[in-house]
């Protein structure tokens, strides 16, 4: 079990007793050597952590530290575009490519003085739940390397979790941060759309991709939301609004309306994920909540809805992929030939699967009866939300319906995987924010509890399962490797 | 979805399967889309919202300074100079097995 610091105030207190952030980077890195096998990195960033480790030993000393961040080591889900560090959003098709320019969330965790440890594992172009469906292989879940990580941003939660690195930045795009944070009994934070810039992030679907932390605690999640939080000039989707205060003041939860959405309680939901989060609402009850219950039939729409928006987007953003300006380009002696052969040799299945999806979706036949339809559900689960937060401060639910699964346990049956988004999803579709928080074990695997609130109310959210983290220690525990 | 029908989508969507690719994208493409048909019967009748609406911004950002020219040139796979290469334009269609 790893002893390293698990938190940013950890780190703060290492620091303070003399700990320098090259000796903890080495520590870290030594760690990722020796749980190579977990397969939670793409690509460690040895000089790059060093060189940035022993600059903030520099500043510490000389009375110039950048803040909380300053030396804290740390990781990033492959997709976000770091230059000169390969960012292959875990496919063959950019395994050999190098980003020319940098992305905002990487800027930001620079300028604030973090140490890049390296990128971490997802599923391909982050189209999956598991990270199965990665070029470098399946990243294996540190608590039982016989079961999945979850996913997409599967590299990152099991990186966390297996203490390489403090934290790590991923991406939800239907559930992408939550679902392996709930496999790995991690802390995700899918913040509000729009409230950290996707510019330099690799797109799937892009109205619905939104970056976020992944970590041990609540507390860290908001520090880093607010590092990274606000309006970008280079992503016209970035929110500008002013950014909302995430400061944590322990403030009584004593009160607060917490809705229980019945559809998410329903039928293939497992006994113990059951007992897990029955057992926390009983703790947020304790700590005066004022338990809910609320009905959203509208958000079982969301997976078929998502399934039909999120290929139609696909459709679109890998169009560029095309073996003619950056990545994999196949040998062909026309240009038809190498656009086809260059994507066909390059992208993996389940992303061809989607493209094909979304371009049979978007087609003048389909288009009506698919895509049209589909946004229509969409506003409709969004109406659906926007009326139970009148009645509700914040929803609390399972994340997952089950724990962490057995690798190959989906292989060959893709709407069995996608099923797996089933409770995640509906906080994409309904444009709201959502977060997981660890809340029990069930046979020594974790389960995740889902806090969810309305748009722009990522505060409320945060206050609630903050108060839950102070009275539990779900989120202590660490996995044996 | 019968395997011309993937093997016309492959076409439009500029891939390229194997024979044995498109009877199981056929197996699978024909399994979600029965699943995602189930919002036909969905009753709802919401405004489909333009996607324009929801732009926080203009798209007009200045170009990132951050990176040269030849910075982005140096990606292209193959290159002469400053120029992109790429093979003949014209001809070899690629089909679908």
């Amino acid at each position: 079990m790893s002893t390293l610091p698990r938190t940013l105030a950890q780190v703060a207190g290492y620091f303070a007793q003399g700990g320098t952030s090259v000796q903890l980077t080495e520590a870290f890195l030594a760690r990722i050597t020796r749980l190579e096998s977990l397969n939670a990195m793409v690509t460690v960033t040895r000089e790059l952590a060093l060189e940035q480790a022993a600059a903030s030993d520099v500043r510490r000393v000389g009375g110039t530290s950048l803040g909380v961040f300053d030396g804290v080591p740390y990781t990033l889900k492959d997709v976000f575009c770091v230059p000169g560090v390969p960012t292959t959003a875990s496919s063959r098709y950019l395994s050999s490519w190098t980003p020319p320019y940098e992305s905002t969330v990487a800027r930001k965790l620079r300028e604030a003085g973090a140490v890049l440890l390296g990128m971490t594992n997802t599923d391909e172009f982050t189209m999956g739940a598991s990270t199965e469906t990665a070029w470098p292989g399946v990243t294996h879940n540190p608590w039982d390397t016989s079961k999945v990580p979850g996913g997409s941003s599967g590299g990152s939660a099991a990186a966390v979790a297996a203490g390489l690195g403090v934290f790590s930045i991923g991406t939800d795009t239907a559930g992408s941060i939550r679902h392996p944070a709930a496999f790995c009994g991690v802390t995700g934070v899918r913040p509000t759309y729009g409230r950290i810039s996707r510019y330099g992030e690799i797109a799937m679907a892009s109205s619905l991709d939104q970056a976020g932390p992944i970590c041990h605690t609540i507390e860290d999640a908001a520090a880093i939301l607010t590092l990274l939080a606000g309006p970008d000039e280079r992503d016209a989707t970035s929110l500008k609004t002013p950014v909302p205060s995430y400061e944590l003041t322990g403030a009584s939860i004593a009160g607060t309306r917490v809705g229980i959405p019945k559809e998410y309680f329903g039928e293939g939901l497992s006994d113990g994920v059951r007992v897990a989060v029955n057992e926390a609402v009983e703790v947020l009850k304790a700590q005066g909540a004022e338990i809910v219950e609320v009905s959203i039939p509208e958000a079982e729409l969301a997976l078929p809805a998502y399934y039909v928006l999120c290929p139609a987007e696909v459709s679109s953003n890998m169009a560029r992929y095309d073996g003619v300006r950056y990545g994999h380009r196949s040998k062909a002696d026309t240009l038809a030939v190498l656009n086809a052969m260059s994507r066909s040799e390059g992208i993996g299945a389940e992303v061809q699967r989607r493209i094909m999806l979304g371009t049979h979706v978007l087609s003048t036949g389909s288009h009506d009866a698919y895509f049209a339809k589909s946004w229509q559900v969409r506003d409709a689960v969004v109406a659906a939300f926007e009326r139970v937060f009148t009645q509700v401060d914040v929803l609390v639910s399972p994340t997952t319906p089950h724990t962490a699964f057995a690798i190959g346990a989906h292989a060959g049956d893709p709407v069995a995987m996608y099923l797996e988004d089933v409770l995640v999803v509906p906080v994409n579709i309904g444009e709201i924010c959502g977060l997981s928080v660890p809340c029990g074990l069930v046979d020594g695997m974790p389960v995740g509890l889902q806090v969810m609130a309305a748009r722009d109310q990522d505060a409320t959210m945060l206050r609630v399962a903050h108060a839950y983290q102070q009275v539990t220690s779900w989120h202590e525990l660490a996995p044996e490797v | 979805m019968d395997a011309p029908a993937i093997a016309h989508l492959a076409h439009l969507a500029k891939l390229a399967p194997s024979e044995e690719q498109v009877n199981r994208y056929a197996t699978e493409l024909t399994s979600i889309v029965g699943y995602v048909g189930q919002l036909a019967s969905a009753d709802v009748q919401a405004a489909h919202r333009d996607a324009q609406e929801q732009l926080g911004a203009p798209d007009g950002a200045s170009p990132d300074p951050s990176f040269s020219r030849d910075t982005a040139l140096a990606g292209f796979p193959q290159r002469e100079g400053s120029y992109l290469v790429v093979p003949a334009v014209l001809g070899g269609e690629v089909s679908a097995a």
